[in-house]
């Protein structure tokens, strides 16, 4: 148990997001930045400890209790690194510069974690929602050349074969894709 | 908008397109059969008063003896989306802008942009972006008898069950398997399968399974209507992927996945 497990208790963040959970895992959607975040069984549980009022240390007993991972405070970490990563956490800077030490696969490495336990570290993965024209499967050569970079969006032009909207230079054309 | 008012229009449409209220008005009365062939599958005339999003198209007419041509020019509300001297073209943009604008905003709908197909009670839902491979991927699953829905969107209501999006599957190279044509739209089904994946020349078919959060992350990153609408985006979202398996790889011929894709949804079904 180190000093800094039992001194810092990260707080989640909770405005300007949408929490929905499903089974284990958790889908975050952030208002601000408009990116979704997938929060795994054990991403989830160090996020739900983060009350403010919960060390680290007492989220990694937790996690080993409730997942059956090996004890370890690095893991929490790399979970906190990750949450911190997708402006998950409220910003503390104790938290932060302490968690960037902590990539996942450093912690994976350092524990010797293989085979299936593997999934059970933390996991945060993240996109970014799309506009509704990148969602789409074409766009006019009109549309096209009427938008500004960097938003050509790459996307084929409608009816024409291997042609795509592409930034060249300061404009979008279409170009061979 | 009171500009365009003012303009002499000689024809109207007026639909309702996945429950949002459009209208559609011309100069050229001719254009109208040509404009409503480019409606969204399902829309169904509508005697409205007020719509959402009204089209203006002005026609370029035909060549005059002069030589001079008009442009053809496609305002959505007061905003133009086209102006061009092809009709197509600016028909073809007032087609792309009103099947997003519908597929952003339809009530109670998620559209996601995937190619979907039905097997045995069962949606296999393909997300991915244009140049994926996704119509080609759907058009070999047709071809090996599955029941065609989509090559565009998977639309998901909330219940989280796939509706058809009935329009003809388009190919890029090649043409589609008869069973393609959409003739009707079939019947709802649940998520059965999510596949995430892209053609990758002489790649070989060894897919990784993927969590329900991972899948639904899969289906948020297609949703056209994931920033205007997120808390119903996220409310749907985990109710389509509820009882579905995912897997995520990438693939070589289309054909060789199709079967080993049916196979694996016949192997992955679990009770609702």
């Amino acid at each position: 148990m180190t000093r800094d497990g039992e001194a810092v208790m990260p707080r989640a963040r909770s405005a300007g997001l949408v929490v929905e959970t499903l089974a284990d895992e958790t889908l975050v959607y952030d208002l601000e930045s408009h990116t979704a975040h997938c929060l795994n069984r054990t991403a989830t549980l160090v996020w739900r400890c983060c009350d403010g009022q919960t060390p680290v240390a007492a989220t990694a007993t937790r996690l080993a209790r409730e997942v059956g991972i090996p004890t370890s405070e690095r893991l929490v970490w790399s979970g906190l690194n990750q949450l911190y990563r997708a402006r998950l956490l409220d910003d503390v800077p104790a938290v932060s510069w302490r968690a960037r030490q902590y990539a996942r696969r450093e912690v994976i490495r350092a524990l010797g974690i293989t085979g299936a336990v593997a999934l059970l570290v933390p996991l945060v993965e993240s996109i970014v929602a799309p506009v509704p024209a990148e969602a789409g499967s074409c766009i006019t050569l009109v549309e096209c050349l009427a938008r500004v970079p960097p938003s050509c969006s790459d996307l084929p032009i409608c009816g024409v074969p291997n042609t795509c909207c592409i930034q060249r230079g300061s404009k979008c054309q279409s170009r061979g894709c | 908008m009171e500009n365009l008012d003012r303009l002499g229009w000689a024809a109207d449409l007026r639909v309702r397109a996945y429950g949002l209220p459009i209208g559609i008005r011309t100069d050229e009365p001719q254009l109208l059969a040509d404009l409503a062939r480019r409606l969204p599958p399902g829309s169904v005339p509508a005697a409205i008063r007020r719509v959402e999003r009204l089209y203006s198209v002005v026609g370029g007419g035909s060549a005059s003896g002069r030589g001079l041509r008009r442009f053809n020019v496609v305002y959505a509300n007061s905003v133009r989306v086209a102006r061009s001297l092809g009709r197509e073209e600016a028909l073809s943009a007032l087609e792309t802008d009103l099947e997003l604008y519908v597929a952003a905003h339809a009530p109670r709908r998620l559209f996601v942009h995937a190619g979907v197909v039905g097997w045995r009670g069962r949606a296999i839902v393909i997300p991915g972006r244009s140049m994926s491979g996704k119509s080609t991927l759907v058009a070999a699953l047709v071809a090996a008898g599955a029941t065609y829905y989509s090559d565009e969107f998977a639309v998901l209501d909330p219940h989280g069950r796939v509706h058809a999006y009935p329009r003809p599957l388009r190919l890029r190279d090649g043409v589609p398997p008869e069973a393609a044509a959409a003739r009707s739209a079939p019947l709802p089904l649940p998520v059965g399968m999510v596949v995430v994946t892209r053609y990758r020349t002489g790649a070989r078919w060894r897919p990784r399974r993927l969590s329900a959060g991972q899948a639904g992350i899969a289906l948020l990153e297609h949703a056209v209507g994931a920033r205007v609408r997120p808390a119903e985006a996220l409310a749907i979202v985990p109710r389509a992927v509820a009882v579905a398996s995912a897997i995520e790889g990438a693939r070589g011929e289309a054909a060789d996945v199709a079967r080993a894709l049916l196979d694996a949804t016949d192997g992955a079904r679990r009770p609702a």
